[in-house]
């Protein structure tokens, strides 16, 4: 009871500082700053149900951005052909993906491993071609004439709320399972735990975020094309979950966050800046091999920090 | 809280390779039962069968008489029957603590899973002393423990066991052998395979003796720790 006031509590607060900001610092900031922020704000969206697919459940999946592409036009496609405001939209494009990850993963979760990477990867590449070929969706050309919605208080008021959503989900008893099936499959099942069922759970989630995220690139712009969810995108949300460490939430949202503005810091040093991007991914995988945060939150290394503070009490026996 | 089982004319294919060929078992009510052989003949894929990891070709499986055979794992576990897989296989990343939380996954009665917990605390009181660190920082024969305990949570009827001396030292061995008998003195059936033949038979009741995917022996144990051609092939002369 305590408990969830506290959450009810913790949630108000996040949400107002968003609003805060957006209504009164984002009008003087710097609208390019306010842009790399809203950049970052989507791919976080995307990442953190990545981070439960693939860091907690350990299902390697290579197509991340066709959900993303998937619950793009879902809302798109809501608001232009049914007048579904962008609010509404955003939610119709995470249930349209949460359905499509539903559809993939209940057929191909019972693969592992490497099959399921290649299915995955399948998917991403006959979502766009679908795209493509679909007049209704304006083929290669894209979708144009959206409404523009996407500010920085709703990009991270979705942030806020899937974050949490996925944060709660991992403390529950089912974010043991997720761990365990990651950990150690069989023995999971051979404990009575259908684990299938745990797999396709964490997978609709994640294409859920997934497309919550890809319907705030649609109001973003006011349009859309196939080629901003090509498997690159997937490879590139694949690299920000590992670099931030399996089995944490917040390090992939801190690669995320690094590795979604760093092209635009190094945008000064304009033809190096693939290179530098590139020697930082390599430093990032030798220095810290098990990710940015291995398996811990950064709270746990906070709090690791704190106690060993100069004159701090000494904990150890 | 104790169960027969019986499996008849069990036979299990990988692909072209028979893995088992019509195997017959009775793991008799409140007994130990031990099921001898070499690497390879086939134990592990009997237990795996069992617990409803393998699907057999054909054959039955039947806890008192409810049959198992076309139940997926989870259900194999809400009939009563709970493995300790080889190797151990806790899961590393999570507390002790919520490995055995694991273990009573199927359970609804918060209170009986408590007490459960209590009392594989009470069996190893090392586990207890550890309950909040990482399975994975334990040594060998506390995983060990903890793998047998995260089966006990679900408080089954029949535990399976499967090679839990496998790497361990044998002053450790000794001690999980002594709770697996209390264990099933305490009224939990349980169906033991093992390498270390000399220890199985010296706890269990009965014996099997499985070569190449086919019982060559069904004896009372004590009958097969004297058998001279046992002791040539399995108990090192």
């Amino acid at each position: 009871m305590r408990q969830g006031a506290l959450a009810y509590g913790i949630l108000a607060l996040l949400l107002a500082a968003v609003w805060g900001i957006e209504l009164f610092l984002v009008p003087w900031t710097d609208p390019y700053l306010t842009d790399i922020v809203i950049r970052v704000g989507i791919n976080l969206l995307a990442v953190m149900g990545l981070a439960l697919v693939l860091g907690f459940t350990g299902q390697f999946s290579l197509g991340h951005a066709g959900f993303m592409a998937v619950g793009a036009y879902a809302a798109a496609a809501s608001t232009l052909y049914a007048g579904v405001p962008p609010v509404g939209g955003i939610v119709v494009g995470g249930l349209v993906a949460a359905l499509a990850g539903f559809g993939v993963g209940l057929p191909t979760l019972r693969l592992s491993g490497d099959y399921l990477a290649v299915v995955t990867l399948g998917f991403n590449g006959i979502i766009i071609v679908l795209i493509q070929n679909s007049p209704a969706l304006g083929g290669a050309q894209g979708l144009t004439g959206l409404p523009v919605a996407t500010t920085f208080g709703l990009t991270f008021t979705c942030v806020v709320l899937g974050g949490l959503f996925i944060r709660n989900l991992l403390v529950s008893p089912l974010g043991r399972v997720f761990e365990a099936v990651r950990d150690n499959e069989i023995a999971t099942r051979s404990l009575g735990i259908d684990t299938t069922r745990a797999k396709v759970l964490a997978f609709v989630v994640g294409a859920f975020w997934a497309g919550v995220s890809g319907a705030l690139i649609a109001y973003y712009r006011s349009s859309i094309f196939p080629s901003q969810f090509q498997f690159d995108r997937s490879i590139e949300q694949v690299a920000m979950v590992v670099l931030g460490g399996t089995g944490s939430l917040s390090g992939p949202l801190i690669a995320a966050t690094i590795l979604s503005a760093l092209p635009e810091v190094l945008r000064p040093v304009a033809q190096y800046r693939m290179v530098i991007y590139s020697i930082v991914l390599i430093a990032m995988m030798i220095l810290r091999p098990t990710g940015l945060l291995g398996n811990h939150e950064l709270s746990d290394v906070l709090k690791r920090l704190w106690q060993k503070r100069p004159g701090a009490r000494s904990t150890a026996a | 809280m104790s169960a027969t089982l019986a499996v008849r004319g069990l036979s299990v294919f990988y692909g072209q390779m028979q893995a088992l060929h019509g195997v017959d078992i009775d793991v008799p009510k409140g007994q130990i039962t031990a099921l001898l052989g070499a690497n390879g003949a086939g134990k592990t894929t009997l237990l795996r069968t069992i617990s409803g990891l393998n699907t057999p070709r054909s054959g039955s499986v039947r806890i008192d008489e409810t049959e198992l055979v076309g139940k997926p794992a989870h259900e194999v576990v809400s009939a009563g029957i709970s493995q300790s897989p080889e190797g151990r296989q806790v899961f590393p990343n999570l507390t002790v603590r919520e490995n055995l939380q694991l273990g009573a996954w199927i359970r609804k009665d918060k209170d009986g899973v408590r007490a459960d917990m209590d009392r594989v605390v009470g069996l190893w009181p090392r586990l207890g002393e550890r309950l909040a660190q990482r399975a994975g920082t334990l040594s060998g024969g506390e995983q060990q423990m903890l793998a047998i305990g995260r089966a006990m949570m679900s408080r089954p009827r029949i535990l399976l066991l499967d090679e839990p001396s496998l790497g361990l030292a044998p002053v450790i061995v000794a001690g999980i052998f002594e709770t697996i008998q209390a264990v099933n003195q305490e009224g939990t059936t349980v169906l033991l395979v093992e390498q270390n033949a000399h220890l199985a038979l010296k706890i269990a009741h009965w014996g099997y003796v499985l070569e190449t995917g086919a019982i060559q022996k069904r004896a009372p144990a004590a009958e097969l720790l004297d058998d001279d051609a046992i002791r040539a092939a399995y108990l090192g002369g």
